[in-house]
């Protein structure tokens, strides 16, 4: 059986902004069905966390959202009101934040955070909820949880922080994870603990993870699926194996290509960067978004709709090159 | 020879702290006896696990933080001696996080002129224009807000910034994880032109062992606030010994979805800043761990061109 976890069509989120209405999401679809790990990549600021945040019920008062579909476990998000969008946070969905540092209290415990959000939706006693939390740290690979739980924040590492975050989300055992950038901070090797935590997480819970991050190691490691953002939309969504075998859309070819690897790029060569910069998100905007920095662009890509196209498996790009290569 | 753009000696650095409310302060060892040298024009990369005391090393480096015990010179003299306005001449930080360290309420031109102003300078529109260029921002982004630019953008702003003194030096504290991969490649560039142009001499803190073997010429890796191991780039890469090293080149991640998640060379332990140790930090971790190891310190030790801290390597 098949579980649909997430099912998102046409989300869209703006900001009035003093310069004027930001269109940071522009339309995007996004499918998680359970047991996928979703890797949403992307330049900084062309809407991962926004869409993030539209998931958690988030967003600040003043953006507007709008979608033609909101689902989560089957329901709908978008007639929800925000008691039972709390309630459904941290135990349907729970997320894991770009910024350790702020995420945490630091005039509160460590034990206190953990335990404080399941002793109140699950009636866990002090002694129970303690005990997952322990179980929870020792998992993240922080050392003598025991002790840990009585500590302040400040004092752990960048990397020791994100890895009580990882916990604290996990508190809640919920069915979707998500996680924005959650290993950023972190060395490899508990990166790759953290990753193989997720990993297992997933198949002892059948739990569902949408992992926002730029490494796109990390999203060649676990990503079933991978969507790539650019300027508020997906410019291509694929299988993981699909995408970096055969990236379709000019945009994923540019990050693949600027990554240096160990042994292939040769050390200190000036790497393949993407010229030029993403379009302001002020206003409207036609065509594709990606056209002023790209190699390939033609005068219709100024056009719209951008053209979409299915090459089969699940996959989507949006480009007028990659459209007409195949037909 | 001449002396080294930066020498660390001996240093130490200890935060007291207590574990509980009511606790007894203890002592985390962030760094210890660190010692580190860096020629002119050289690029250091230094590696290790969250928490093992590169950010603190930084920290001393930049004169920010005073060691316990160790002394600082860059370019020959002592830092700790040295007045503000003539250490920032010689050396300056390029923080994680460009959005933190940038003003939001100010434009980019007066951004960069900053230190210049602080510091009695002169020409300083036409430094600030100098800088905008060396670093590839166009003029028309002189008047605009740090919000108005991308990522990449903001960290050349920064960078711009922490030029505009014409350092000798230039300490990199993880500056391109926040960006993404096309633009992390911009800046890349920006140093390695940096580097070519006005002979730099630089650190490179990073988690990313790839970025590290493009940009430095020298390795060091530390663990629980020791400097376990020092190699140049390439011998360290090809051929590391100490078995830390080894566990983090083999959990670099690849962007390749065929290899999968890597093998773990480290035990389950972790590291634990606080734990006294009577032999190898590294010990309570490493899978090729011998009864010495538990009882003896490990020194750094000097092994064809490169400095390693294990006696079974
Ligand atoms: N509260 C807000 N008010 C106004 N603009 C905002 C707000 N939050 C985000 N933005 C803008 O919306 C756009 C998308 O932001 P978002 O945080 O989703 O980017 P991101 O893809 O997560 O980037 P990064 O990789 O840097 O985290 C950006 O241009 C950002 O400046
Ligand atoms: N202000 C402080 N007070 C107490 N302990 C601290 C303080 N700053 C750092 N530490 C501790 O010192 C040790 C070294 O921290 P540091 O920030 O230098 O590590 P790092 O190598 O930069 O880690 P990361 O890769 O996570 O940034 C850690 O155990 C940390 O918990
Ligand atoms: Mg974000
Ligand atoms: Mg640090």
């Amino acid at each position: 059986m098949i579980e649909t976890i997430l099912d998102i069509q046409s989300l869209r989120v703006s900001l009035p902004t003093d310069r004027g209405v930001l269109n940071a999401v522009r339309g995007v679809d996004l499918q998680i069905k359970r047991g996928q790990t979703l890797c949403l990549v992307g330049e900084s600021g062309c809407g991962k966390s926004l869409t993030a945040m539209s998931i958690m019920g988030l967003l600040p008062r003043y953006a507007q959202v709008t979608s033609d579909r909101f689902e989560m476990v089957g329901q709908d998000l978008s007639k929800k009101t925000e008691a039972k969008l709390a309630k459904m946070r941290g135990r349907d969905v729970a997320m894991i934040f770009q910024d350790p540092t702020s995420a945490l209290n630091p005039t509160l415990t460590i034990g206190r955070q953990l335990t404080e959000g399941v002793m109140r939706s699950e009636g866990l006693s002090r002694k129970e909820a303690d005990a997952r939390a322990i179980e929870l740290l020792d998992r993240v690979g922080i050392s003598n949880p025991a002790a840990r739980l009585t500590q302040y924040p400040h004092g752990f590492s960048g990397g020791q922080r994100q890895r009580i975050m990882i916990a604290s989300a996990l508190m809640g055992r919920p069915r979707l994870l998500i996680a924005d950038e959650p290993t950023t901070a972190l060395d490899v090797t508990i990166q790759a603990q953290i990753l193989q935590l997720l990993g297992e997480l997933q198949s002892d819970l059948g739990l569902s993870i949408l992992l926002i991050t730029h490494d796109l190691g990390v999203v060649a490691a676990i990503a079933t699926e991978v969507a790539v953002m650019y300027a508020g939309r997906i410019a291509e969504c694929a299988s993981a194996s699909d995408l970096f075998a055969t990236p379709m859309h000019p945009y994923t070819k540019g990050l693949l290509a600027a990554i240096p690897v160990p042994g292939v790029t040769p050390r200190g060569c000036e790497l393949p960067a993407i010229p030029g910069r993403v379009p302001g998100l002020i206003g409207t905007m036609n065509g594709c978004a990606f056209r002023d920095r790209c190699a390939h662009s033609l005068s219709r890509c100024a056009d719209d709709p951008v053209p979409q196209y299915y090459p089969g498996t699940g996959r989507f790009v949006e480009c007028v090159k990659a459209a007409e290569a195949e037909t | 020879m001449n002396a080294p753009m930066i020498r660390l000696s001996g240093i130490r650095k200890a935060y007291r702290l207590r574990r509980g409310v009511f606790a007894p302060t203890e002592e985390l060892v962030a760094v210890n006896d660190l010692s580190l040298d860096v020629a002119e024009g050289e690029t250091l990369g230094l590696v290790g696990e969250s928490g093992c005391g590169k950010s603190t090393a930084v920290s001393i480096m930049l004169g920010l933080l005073r060691p316990d015990v160790g002394d600082v010179e860059i370019a020959g003299q002592k830092i700790g001696a040295m007045p503000v306005a003539d250490r920032v001449k010689l050396i300056q930080p390029v923080f994680q996080n460009p959005n933190a360290s940038l003003n939001p309420v100010k434009r980019i031109h007066s951004l960069i002129a900053q230190p210049l102003r602080l510091h009695g300078g002169e020409n300083v529109a036409s430094e600030v224009k100098h800088m905008l260029d060396l670093v590839g921002l166009p003029t028309r982004l002189a008047d605009a807000y740090p919000a108005e630019l991308s990522g990449g953008q903001r960290q050349r702003a920064a960078i711009a910034r922490a030029l505009i003194l014409k350092p000798r030096v230039l300490i990199c504290d993880e500056p391109t994880s926040a960006l993404d991969v096309s633009v992390q490649a911009q800046v890349i560039n920006l140093l390695l032109k940096l580097k070519k142009e006005l002979g730099l001499t630089m650190v490179f803190v990073s988690h990313d062992l790839g970025v590290v073997e493009h940009l430095a010429d020298r390795v060091a890796v530390m663990y629980l606030g020791q400097k376990v191991e020092e190699a140049p780039t390439s011998v360290l890469f090809a051929s590391a010994q100490h078995p830390y090293t080894r566990a983090l080149l083999a959990a670099s991640l690849f962007p390749d979805p065929n290899i999968g998640l890597p093998k773990q060379l480290l035990g389950t332990a972790a590291a634990d800043p606080f734990a006294v140790h009577r032999g190898c930090l590294f010990a309570p971790r490493c899978l090729v761990v011998q009864d010495s190891c538990l009882t003896t310190s490990q020194d750094l030790r000097s092994t064809a061109g490169s400095l390693v801290r294990c006696d079974q390597a």
